[in-house]
């Protein structure tokens, strides 16, 4: 079977700095929830950037359904980290959605209308519906996320990656989030990144834990000593995670 | 008010100036709603007072001073755009001294050209008055190019300015579009000048959009009303300077601000009156 990701020899640095990723091998198979934990620096949103074709890998390569990244790019849909920093404009849920129909200068769909139908049913999976026409301003913290997971949802991909979607919002809104990727798999493949080892242990399927080399283990199998690996530079991020992950039963 | 309509009915000049601020207008309409999505007041800025470099070598060379005020802009714009691309941790800086190095250049080569100084405060500030037939067809060439390139690429733009690693992971390609939205900038920055001069045209590009921005629900919307907004207070802003003979661009620009301020104003007291989800 054909992986919906798979990364050979990667090797990858920003400019004038050590190389962050060194000798990656990941595979992932389709309808899998892979969640990527490891602490600050480790390159966890290089990873997840590059298998979405922001960044270019130095050495090594990235295949999305056995292609390059580049040719697959209208399969792959991806959630930055960082959510957009102009709420304060007349931009609409809707409007924001419709965004993830551009394939390079042209959009996917054939026409608007396409385009609006295909984000109102991106919308309507992220449970955003009702508040298509409102303002980005008018939304809270878990409405924005969920409007960013439905303009990457936009463009039907088979893989999603997401690169801390649940970050700086409240526990409620955290939860609806992390069970709508859930009932993403097994139709899309789903790659998440996350500093909460409790959360990844709930939904993922298999856990890639990222500190210098890449160390994948099925997700019931993420224990103490598997976090005390991941945080062994960072002893006081291995303690939060390791409360947080106890905190959760 | 009476002694500027009839002065219209009468007068081609006058004509000429309420045509450019029209055409103007539709050139902040467009532009301005990018410039305040993306932040990108200072690049403009400089841009705006950069191009005195250009203008400055013009008059020397006894080329029209307009050409090279589009030269400039455009070589610029594209530095901007590079020390963005690739020098972000100095855009700042570099940014800054583009626009003093601009400005030190033009006065320089001004200095050096006898009679240059009287046309230069008409471009410092603006002379609406002063628009000539030839003018008009420039800045409408300016308001079809800047309308079609947005037209086309709007929603590229908006892809850019909400968020850049988004756009890549789509394939647009980022740095070409962000260079095309500077251009554009540049050239709305020249049409602009005869109308607030380049010291003033930041103001003319701006507060429109920002006036509008308070009220709009859409980018269509924010551009529309950007655009009504720029032409009401370009015609205002020439009929009122009429009568006591005021300078057209500064009076403008005041009018602008004004608008502004009452916009910002009215809708901080419609929010306390009616907050938010009542």
């Amino acid at each position: 079977m054909t992986a919906a990701v798979r990364i050979r020899n990667l090797r990858f640095a920003h400019a004038g700095q050590p190389p962050v990723l060194n000798g990656i091998d990941l595979g992932i198979a389709p309808g899998e929830f892979l969640g990527i934990l490891g602490p600050n620096g480790a390159g966890k949103s290089s990873l997840i950037q590059l298998m979405a074709g922001v960044l270019r890998p130095d050495a090594g390569t990235i295949e999305i359904l056995g292609r390059p990244v580049r040719e697959m790019r209208h399969r792959v849909g991806y959630m930055p980290q960082h959510a957009p920093h102009v709420r304060h404009m007349p931009i609409t849920v809707s409007a924001l959605a419709q965004l993830g129909c551009l394939q390079g200068w042209r959009p996917l769909g054939r026409s608007r209308a396409i385009e609006r139908t295909r984000a109102a049913a991106a919308l309507a999976q992220t449970e955003l519906a009702e508040l298509a026409p409102r303002l980005l301003r008018e939304l809270s913290g878990g409405e924005l996320q969920r409007a960013l997971l439905a303009r990457a949802l936009v463009a039907d991909p088979a893989v999603l990656l997401l690169d801390e979607p649940t970050a700086h919002i409240d526990p409620a809104a955290e939860s609806r989030i992390w069970a709508l990727l859930r009932r993403m798999t097994p139709a899309r493949t789903v790659v998440v990144v996350s500093h909460d080892p409790a959360l990844l242990a709930r939904h993922a399927d298999r856990i890639a834990l990222l500190n210098g080399t890449l160390r994948v283990l099925a997700a019931d199998a993420l224990d103490a000593a598997a976090l005390q690996w991941a945080y062994s530079r960072h002893p006081e991020l291995h303690a939060a995670a390791a409360a947080r992950r106890e905190a959760a039963g | 008010m009476s002694a500027f309509v009839d002065a219209l009915l009468g007068q081609p000049f006058l004509q000429r100036a309420l045509v450019a601020g029209v055409l103007a207008s539709l050139g902040c309409g467009l532009i301005g709603p990018w410039v305040l999505i993306r932040r990108m007041s200072h690049l403009a800025g400089g841009i705006a007072h950069a191009v005195l470099g250009g203008m400055g070598i013009a008059f020397f060379l006894g080329a029209s001073p307009l050409l090279g005020a589009a030269l400039a802009a455009l070589v610029v714009a594209l530095l901007i755009g590079l020390i963005h691309l690739y020098w972000e941790t100095q855009e700042d800086v570099l940014t800054g001294a583009l626009w003093s190095i601009g400005m030190a250049v033009g006065l320089l080569f001004i200095h050096g050209t006898p009679g240059a100084g009287a046309d230069l405060m008409s471009y410092l500030f603006g002379n609406i008055l002063l628009v000539s037939g030839k003018d008009l067809l420039f800045m409408l060439l300016i308001d079809l190019l800047v309308l079609g390139v947005v037209g086309l690429l709007h929603r590229h733009f908006l892809a850019i300015s909400l968020d850049e690693d988004f756009a890549r992971s789509r394939g647009v390609p980022v740095a070409l579009v962000y260079l095309i939205l500077l251009t554009l900038v540049a050239l709305t920055v020249v049409l602009l000048i005869r109308v607030a001069g380049l010291i003033l045209v930041m103001a003319l590009i701006t507060l429109p959009a920002a006036a509008s921005s308070l009220f709009a629900r859409s980018i269509a919307a924010l551009t529309l009303g950007a655009t009504v907004i720029a032409i009401t207070c370009t015609t205002a802003g020439l009929a009122l300077s009429y009568a006591p003979d005021w300078p057209a661009g500064p009076t403008i620009i005041l009018v602008c601000a004004l608008v502004y301020g009452l916009a910002l104003i009215a809708t901080t007291l419609q929010r306390r009156v009616i907050p938010s989800g009542s």
